[in-house]
């Protein structure tokens, strides 16, 4: 579909003509993400009519006023690292928001950063660091943007056992509306005084967020204020060695381990009370198979490594923690030490042993998430997250298990998905109020039809699991279909969410100017 | 390859983006954490070599055709490697030749940039880049009393490479370099006006025919030659000796060494001793082909296959080339031992290097991107108190020396020739 040739111009006298672009390569370039060969059935989702690529709130502003007259929806991207940045409509505008890459203040006192939206997790850090800071770390790593792990997405990642989701770290926010007002919330519209949440004033925090965040679809977020958490780290991280698999000194005042447990019960047991002791910087399951897919450089050192392997150790591997402390005294350590010693004795977990560089390659995934991405994507080119949980830490972990007897065991002897060891998820826990994040992984070839058919039948599966189970959330991370149709079918089983939701969105963008793919339609 | 042979590849990247950055584990300053200068400049996801995967994959299933504009996209790109060694660090991926298969495809249906076409006309007449007259070609040697292969013999041949053999203003460096050899003692000769252009940079614009050619003249010209081991000052033709001609399955038993290499091991005999102070502040910049692209070729014959169902494994193991095993050290090497001298490091140097701007065909097709590529090199030097900077390859010196003509920074471009010449 063409873009009509007014609103190109319209949207060329925005931002200039070296930043908006209609060439069906770049296009391409713009509606093929991860996942779409099982979302939609191929590699490339509906190609949008353009791309732009605004600098500032102001010619954002003027985009999705041009997408409102001409009746054109709206998606912003950041990284477009995610399933979440599918296209899904037609007539559809990108607007690449790369441009909008400032890191407008860090408030030290207040511990608030204020980012735009191409701001990474790994530019923020960088620049926190230095003032004994740190932001949330997402799983998506480093190349992630902070605001889309904070405002628009989930925000699950390594770090939560200390700062807690992305949800718990928006503290406001500068928001195109989809008719085009612009609205300011917390820090980002008072000052950074400081503030509660987004206040002062009533929170609009749930509406921005909803559960799983917008993906876009509330209208575009400009600017976002996030909490920062102190850092005892140096002010610069100190790499060692060299590709692929570079090594990290570690301050002395942090400690790195891989733990295992006998089974899933003492591994439960284990979570609570490092939850409850609150000494963990980081915390993420599963560790064995974490820590060999980071301490390896490619697929072939992976199996060397792994092949040998009896299937009763294997197993284990499934009940197994990365743990990260940090302290900022040596007798803080040696207190955090003391009590991982045990609770680790109370439940049967032991220690993992590893040399100096993997205790550094633990380190640098604890403190950035580098190394999910390798994990997610090395094994055989992409995955999908289905089902998930959010829920208690016993429940997540018995959804876990119901989902290996139920869903993956009987795709792991097909032969088309990779053949992890039993339950293989992703789980961490919220530092807030001792919440569990499990995800269900499924590694597949997007190469592969057959492999691409089977982990499709999965999300299939999970979608009908949890509604039976009354236990998880159906695809990937949102509590939110980018299928109206299977919306419509979780809403029996989601406790009026997906009604609200819709009530929401209708409020706000009547027209439905902001693309609906991942969050949903006004239409009840 | 072809570029339907990695069509299976092109299907598992996954838009992560890590190809724009630098290895996160070595980023440093919010100022440069980039590595690809393409997306940098251009911004649009397909000038990164992620949109490149995606644009290939466009062209292979008949989505787009290759316009003007999609020309643009793929050779606005210096194939400087970067998002080559960023992205291996998180996958089993091969984006460097993705876009040399690219390069190639368009090359093959007839979609070329005049630019380019010019090069390899010159190429074709003249057997150097710059098209200049080949006759001229061991100009820059007037004077120098050297050995002129193969009517005489030596064991060393100097490979000036085009770039220092026709460029005026590195004709002070190139003497130099060749005069620091025979000081030394060295049986050092060259080809003078039979030196012949190595090939490398219509292999990178995807004119894979011409460096056929190039490659199998000039391996058959040492061979006859009889020479034991080849140097050049140019990091383009080491590269292109050492690693494509291995790649291209080019036999021979010739050492191939990079100038800064064969003076660090003179350096290290006592053969040159270097007693002179030179008072001065300098960074190094990495060139692209010196370091990462010059990573030894890896031969491997077997099978790419799944294990633990979906697992894609090579069987036998493949090594890894991401940049790790290029020339690095002996560059820094000279630096360090010449006295009085203070050497700092740039925020991206060895693998994860900034490129100066001239490679993959982007300095004759866009000067412009070319000067701005090298102008942020400059800039980063100028970041770390440098009062210059010091390459080890002529398209980097030149590249920038332009850039940084007139632009208020005060920064000397310099070759490492130039800094032991005077310390000498």
């Amino acid at each position: 579909m063409a873009l009509d040739r007014h609103a190109y111009h319209a949207l060329e006298d925005i931002v200039g003509p070296e930043y908006i672009t209609q060439e069906p390569v770049v296009l391409d370039t713009y509606c093929y993400v991860w996942a779409n060969e099982v979302l939609v059935g191929d590699k490339f989702s509906a190609r949008p009519v353009a791309v732009v690529m605004p600098e500032a709130v102001e010619e954002v502003q003027a985009i999705v006023r041009v997408c409102s007259r001409f009746g054109i929806r709206c998606r912003p991207f950041a990284s477009g690292f995610e399933t979440a940045a599918l296209t899904a409509s037609a007539p559809m505008l990108c607007v690449d928001m790369r441009r909008m890459n400032r890191i407008v203040e860090i408030d030290r006192k207040n511990k608030i950063a204020v980012v735009e939206p191409y701001v990474s997790q790994a530019a923020l850090f960088i620049e926190t660091m230095k003032v004994g800071l740190r932001p949330n770390m997402i799983g998506a790593g480093p190349s992630g943007s902070v605001l889309a792990g904070t405002a628009a997405h989930f925000g699950s990642g390594p770090t939560n056992i200390s700062t807690d989701f992305g949800g718990r770290n928006l503290l406001g926010i500068e928001w195109v509306l989809p008719d085009g007002d612009i609205l300011r919330l917390g820090p980002v519209g008072a000052g950074s005084a400081a503030v509660n949440a987004d206040g002062p004033g009533p929170s609009l925090r749930g509406v921005v967020r909803g559960y799983g965040g917008a993906n876009g679809g509330l209208g575009i977020f400009t600017k976002c204020a996030v909490k920062l958490y102190p850092w005892y780290g140096p002010p610069k991280l100190t790499a060692t060695g060299g590709p692929p698999n570079y090594g990290m000194e570690v301050p002395g005042n942090f400690d790195d381990y891989c733990v295992v447990f006998p089974g899933r019960a003492a591994l439960s047991n284990f979570m609570h009370l490092l939850y409850e002791e609150t000494i963990a910087f980081a915390q993420e399951r599963p560790g064995l198979p974490f820590l060999t897919v980071l301490s390896t450089g490619s697929n072939d050192e992976l199996y060397s490594l792994v092949k040998d392997v009896p299937e009763e150790m294997a197993a284990l591997a499934s009940y197994s923690l990365l743990i990260s402390l940090d302290a900022i005294s040596a007798r803080e350590l040696a207190y955090k030490r003391k009590v991982l010693g045990e609770i680790l004795r109370a439940t049967g977990g032991e220690i993992v042993p590893v040399d100096e560089h993997v205790r550094g390659l633990l380190f640098n995934a604890a403190v950035t998430a580098q190394g999910t991405a390798r994990a997610a994507f090395r094994a055989a080119g992409s995955f999908i997250i289905s089902p998930v949980a959010e829920e208690s830490i016993d429940s997540v972990n018995a959804m876990g298990a119901r989902a290996e007897e139920e869903i993956v065991a009987e795709a792991r002897a097909s032969g088309k998905v990779v053949a992890h060891p039993p339950e293989p998820v992703w789980s961490v826990i919220y530092g807030s109020d001792g919440c569990g994040h499990l995800e269900v992984i499924t590694q597949y070839d997007p190469a592969d039809p057959a492999s691409c058919n089977v982990t499709r039948g999965i999300a299939q599966k999970a979608d009908a699991k949890v509604a039976e189970w009354g236990l998880g959330i159906n695809l990937l991370e949102n509590a939110l279909s980018f299928e109206e149709a299977s919306l419509t079918a979780a809403a029996a089983h989601s406790v009026d969410f997906v009604k609200w939701m819709k009530r929401i969105k209708k409020a706000f963008d009547p027209h439905n100017v902001a693309e609906s793919a991942f969050y949903v339609s006004p239409e009840p | 390859m072809s570029l339907d042979t990695f069509r299976d590849d092109l299907m598992r990247c996954t838009r992560c983006s890590y190809c724009k950055w630098v290895p996160h584990q070595v980023m440093s300053d919010t100022r440069f954490l980039t590595g690809c200068p393409s997306i940098k400049r251009f911004n649009f996801h397909g000038w990164s070599a992620s949109g490149r995967v995606i644009a290939s994959l466009s062209l292979l299933k008949g989505r787009t055709e290759i316009t003007d504009r999609f020309l643009d996209m793929v050779y606005q790109c210096q194939m400087c490697g970067a998002c080559d060694v960023s992205c291996k660090v998180e996958r089993d991926f091969e984006p460097y030749e993705y876009m040399l298969a690219l390069r190639a495809r368009c090359v093959e249906e007839g979609a070329m940039l005049p630019e380019h076409m010019d090069v390899i006309d010159g190429l074709r007449r003249q057997d150097n880049v710059l098209g200049q007259p080949k006759a001229r070609r061991g100009d820059w040697a007037d004077g120098l009393t050297v050995k002129h292969l193969p009517t005489e013999k030596a064991e060393v041949l100097f490979h000036a490479g085009c770039r220092f053999a026709f460029d005026e203003s590195l004709r002070q460096t190139v003497r130099g370099g060749l005069g620091l050899l025979i000081g030394a003692g060295v049986d050092v000769g060259i080809m003078g006006a039979e030196e012949n252009c190595c090939g490398g940079r219509s292999y990178e614009m995807g004119y894979v025919g011409e460096f056929a050619k190039y490659a199998q003249h000039n391996v058959d010209t040492w061979t006859t030659a009889g020479v034991k081991c080849v140097v050049t000052p140019c990091a383009d033709c080491y590269q292109t000796f050492k690693v494509l001609y291995d790649k291209d399955g080019r036999q021979h038993t010739v050492e191939i060494v990079h100038l800064t290499e064969y003076l660090a091991r003179l350096v290290k005999q006592g053969t040159i001793r270097m007693r002179n102070t030179v008072p001065l502040t300098v960074t190094y910049h990495d060139p692209c082909h010196l370091g990462r692209l010059a990573d030894p070729w890896g031969h491997w014959e077997g099978e790419r296959k799944k294990v633990r169902g979906q697992l894609l494994i090579h069987d036998p193991p493949k090594r890894k080339r991401c940049g790790a095993d290029g020339v690095y050290e002996a560059p820094r090497e000279l630096l360090r031992a010449i006295p009085g001298l203070t050497f700092v490091e740039m925020h991206r140097i060895r693998e994860y290097g900034w490129c100066c701007g001239a490679g993959g065909g982007v300095l004759e097709a866009y000067p412009d991107f070319a000067s701005w590529t090298a102008a942020e090199r400059l800039d980063e030097a100028c970041s770390v108190g440098a009062e210059a900077i010091v390459t080890a390859c002529g398209w980097c010196k030149r590249t920038l020396s332009d850039a940084g003509n007139g632009n208020g920074r005060g920064l000397q471009v310099l070759d490492i020739i130039d800094l032991v010449q005077q310390a000498l």
